[in-house]
This record gives C-alpha cells, structure tokens and sequence, in this order.
C-alpha cells in the first residue's frame, strides 16, 4: 500500500453552516488554479477577432472622442482645466475597466455552470479572475494615454502618477466587490442579466465619468463619495494630470464603501458557494 | 464482502479513506423556476440567502421505476441516511437504477455540493472524473486543455509538466497537440479529455461512469488504466451501470434504490473470485447500454 495516513489530510464534508464561514484560506491554497484561469481569459480573450487587442484601445478612444464632441464642445461641461480628450480618457479609463470586470465577473458562475456541477474548487476563483484579466485591456489603454494622448494635449506627467497603484487597487477591490454580489445573485436570480446592463448605465451617470465632481455641492461629496467609482475616477485623474486633486471627504467615504462592499461580497458569495452547484 | 449499510460498523481506524455517515440530500421537487424571477426574489427577499432547499438537475433526472419520493413539505429525497466505509486503497462500485442517488453521493464525496444532513469524513487528496472533458475549452489548444483541465480537476503545475508525455502518449494525438480543440474528431476529443482525468494521481478517485467512451480499443485502454489505478493501492469509488465493468474493477459493490442503500440482490453478479480481465469487459461494454456521465462540452 502505497498511502501514507500521516500525511494525508481528512476533511469533513457537512452540512453547510448557518453562521459565516469566511474561508479564504482554501482560496489562497488554490491560488495556481487562479493563474490558469486569468492566463486562459487572456488566451481567450480576442480569439477569432481581426483586430484582436485593438479593441482595448478602440473602445476608449472612440467613447472619448464622443464624450469631447457632445459633453465638451457642444454641452460645455467643466473639465477642471484639463483638455476635453484626457480628461475623458483617464476617467474612462478606469471606468472601462471596472464595468468589463464586472461584467464578465457577473458571468462567471452561469458561464461555467458545467464545470461547477462536476468539479470542486474554491468558486470565488472564477470572478476574482475575471476581474484580474481584464488589467491587460487596462495596461494596454494606459499605454496610449501615458505615451500619446497626454504628450499630444501638453499635458506633463507629475509626481502624482505614484498613487496611481493605490486607485487602481481601488477599482480592482470594486470590481471583485460587486462582482461577487452580482455573480452569485446571477447563479440563482437570471433578473441579473437584465439588471447588469442598466445598472452600468445609471452607474456611469452618478460617477464623474462626463462631469467633474467638482460639480457636486461641497457639502455632498461624501454621499456622492459612497460610489466607490466617483473615488476612484476622481483619483485616476488627478493621478495622471496633476491637477483638481479630488477631496478627503470623497475619498475617505469611497475607500470605506470598498470594504463594505466586498465584504458584503464575500459573505454573499461564499453563503451561495454551499449550494451553487444544486442551484445555477 | 457486501457493504454493512450500519454506520458504526467498524472503528474509526487510519486504514480509512471515506467514512459516510447518515448522509442525506434533499432537493425541492417539481419547481425549478420557482424563486427565480425578481417578484418572487422581492416576496421572499429576507430569506434569500437562508436556508432552502435548492431545486436541482439532479431531481430531473429521477426516472426510476416508481415514483420519486416527496416528503409532505415539497421535498424530494436524493439520498437518505447513507452510511459505509471505503479503506484505504480499496475499489468500490456503486450500482442502482437510475435515480437512486449514486451521482449525488458521489458529488457529495467530490465537494461538488453539500449534504442537508449527516456527514463524511475523506481522507486524502480527492480526483473527481464525473464527465469527460471537464474544463475543457474547445478554442484552445490540445496542449493548452492539458493545462487547463488538469489544474480544474486539481493537479499542480508541476504535476502536468511531469506527466504531459505520458498523457500525450495515452490519448495518441502528438501531431493535433498545437490544433484548437473545436477541430479535434469526437474520438480524438474523448481520448485527450479520458488522458488528462486518468493521469490524475489524487489518493482517491471518484468516477461516474466515465469508463464507456472512444472505440474499443480505447475503452479497453481505459479499463487497463483503472486496473492499474487501483493496483497501486489507491482508492477509487466508481459509479456504473455496467455490472460487468463495476464486477471487474471493483471488489465490493453497494446497491442504492430511492435514495438508500440496499442489500444486494441475489443472483445477478457472478460469485467472488470470477474477476474477469480488463479485455473481456471491454469488448462486453461495446453492447452496454449506458447513459448519464458521457457528455462534453
């Protein structure tokens, strides 16, 4: 007999627990089978497509280029002093990002429904994956930002840039937040394919994506702060131009909105994770 | 030989790999949809997230000669009080008509879901083999589902690296390795996906009916590796409908009808040491009438 008890270990396989059973300890065990999934989102990601990673470039440049002609030269909106086409790209920038991680975070369970029905792993690894591939789309739109569009409008990178990690963790922490949420609500509730779409949509308008918070009354920023994207927006912009460095206020109400959310996320999602596969 | 269906029948000793303990499963009968539309979400929005019986594929799936069981409340009994004992490096076979529960134990012991009620303890890594094809992503490559689907059934990196040309080798596919899956024949398809899930070296292995695929020489192939499996002395429970394939590999079979397990029937299997050898049953399983576990994406 080849087996070694001393080294094997027993797991118990019970009933799912009433309380809360933040069980993050497997998910980091498992955290090759993550690498696999974002590499094979990533291989995936424009097979069968002409222009392939142009997309990641195309998206933001096009809705740009809108967003300058109607809400710049025809509404006139405040751009804080900054040109029309980088203040529309850097914001969004990081908006793309966040609703194609959401999005495709959202699928994951109903995508993978077979394989879930069929196999163990840690389930959290699918949307957490989905939201880490879409960084290629970003660093791909950041490229052209940093090298062509901030150079062609004289707009001078600053020390700012440094805190650009910090409010894309922010955006990273979002998506995988409400990604959770709506992943394992999508599992039981198809409502969610409907919802997703439209709540991208109101989404974007309470989020300074056209407009600058600077818009926003002084008094209400922290409310309009509890979007966790306003925070994460107005940072990406100021982290990439230098200028209208976004309040305190704004950013402390963000950064706590973060976590309630993903907290709320992972409790949401790991009380489904016990019957997800008897119920997608 | 047969199994004891009493759940302390014997001490909880180190030569256990799968202890079951009054294990049973219950799905809400006859109503899928319900709950899954936003009125119904808004009417019962506080419990969510509690406690439900969940509606299942599982339940569809219950043909049985009677009808399935309901208990009063709506409540469709998969499984009820399922106790036994697999040691250490022993293949057990599980047979029963369709619907009795067999899959759904077998899901339970692979982590896929959860019982409602009792327990199991398992000791070791765990290999589930319920379908061909796991994992599997008909746009990638040959060599990159290797990758892919081995890491989804559970092994390490490493692992795969060490047993690629073993699993190239066993499926026969070397020069379509770099060629998208979408382009591979069924028969190639099959091979790959049966090399990668036979190349896994869990502790235990938990297969569903999975044996019956390719053509002939393949299948026997395949009965070849699950005796060699099962030679080295690790723990497979194996779910079939094929006497002759569970008679074979298996030195101890349990019987569930409706949920429980049952003493054997007289009669139908051929008495103890008419072990027969992996090329008999192959060339029989070419006339065995199976269902279930095949499918692929």
């Amino acid at each position: 007999m080849i087996a070694q008890p001393q080294e094997m270990k027993t797991i118990r396989i019970k009933p799912p627990p009433r309380g809360v059973d933040l069980n993050l300890a497997e998910a980091w065990a498992h955290r090759e089978l993550l690498y696999f999934f974002v590499w094979r989102q990533l291989k995936l990601r424009y097979k069968q497509t002409l222009i392939g990673a142009g997309w990641a470039i195309l998206q933001p440049l096009l809705t740009m280029l809108t967003f300058s002609l109607i809400f710049g030269r025809l509404a006139r909106l405040p751009s804080d002093g900054i040109p029309y086409p980088v203040f529309y790209y850097s914001g969004l920038l990081p908006w793309m990002y966040f609703t194609n991680a959401l999005t495709a975070a959202t699928n994951t369970m109903v995508d993978h429904q077979r394989v879930i029905t069929k196999v163990y792993f840690p389930r959290i690894l699918l949307p957490v994956a989905a939201v880490l591939a879409g960084l290629a789309d970003f660093a791909i739109a950041l490229v052209v930002l940093l090298l062509v569009l901030m150079p062609m409008y004289g707009v001078a990178v600053t020390a700012a840039v440094l805190a650009l990690p910090v409010f894309l963790l922010l955006a990273v922490l979002t998506a995988v937040g409400v990604g959770l949420w709506l992943s394992a609500l999508y599992a039981v509730y198809r409502d969610v394919r409907y919802l997703l779409p439209f709540l991208v949509m109101l989404w974007m308008f309470l989020s300074p994506v056209v407009y600058p918070s600077s818009m926003v009354p002084g008094p209400w920023r922290w409310l309009y702060g509890l979007n966790p994207m306003a925070g994460v927006i107005e940072g990406f912009r100021w982290a990439l131009t230098g200028s209208a460095q976004p309040s305190g206020s704004l950013l402390v109400a963000s950064t706590a909105a973060v976590g309630l959310l993903l907290l709320g996320g992972i409790l949401c999602f790991q009380r489904l994770e016990a019957t997800i596969a008897d119920v997608v | 030989m047969w199994c004891d269906a009493s759940p302390h029948a014997s001490t909880m000793g180190n030569d256990i790999a799968i202890r079951a303990v009054g294990i049973s499963k219950r799905y809400r009968a006859g109503q899928r949809g319900r709950y899954r539309n936003l009125r119904d979400a808004i009417a019962g929005a506080l419990s969510v997230f509690g406690r439900r019986g969940p509606t299942s594929a599982c339940a569809a799936t219950s043909g049985a000669t009677h009808a399935p069981v309901t208990d009063a409340h709506g409540y469709f009994w998969a499984l009820k009080d399922v106790s036994f004992e697999v040691k250490l490096g022993e293949a057990v076979g599980i047979i029963g008509p369709n619907g009795a529960g067999k899959s759904t134990l077998l899901k339970i012991l692979g982590r896929v879901t959860r019982p409602t009620a009792g327990y199991a303890d398992v000791t070791g890594r765990v290999g589930s083999l319920f379908e061909v094809g796991t994992g599997f992503n008909s746009e990638l490559s040959g060599r990159e589902n290797v990758y892919l689907s081995g890491a989804i059934l559970g092994m390490k990196k490493k692992q795969i690296d060490r047993k690629f040309d073993q699993i190239v080798a066993f499926a026969d596919i070397e020069p379509f390795l770099d060629t998208a899956v979408k382009y591979y024949s069924t028969g190639m398809f099959v091979r790959i996906a049966f090399a990668v899930a036979a190349h896994l070296d869990t502790d235990i292995l938990l297969v569903d009916d999975v044996l019956a695929v390719g053509d002939a020489s393949f299948r026997e192939k395949c009965l070849r590796k699950m005796e060699a499996v099962i030679g080295e002395g690790r723990t497979v429970v194996l779910v079939s409908h094929d006497m002759t394939t569970v008679n074979a590999l298996c030195g101890r079979t349990l019987r569930m009808e409706h949920g429980l397990l049952v003493p054997p029937r007289a009669g139908p299997f051929p008495p103890d040491g008419a072990r027969r050898t992996g090329a008999d049953v192959a060339l029989d399983s070419a006339r065995a009438d199976r269902h279930g576990a095949g499918g692929w994406r």
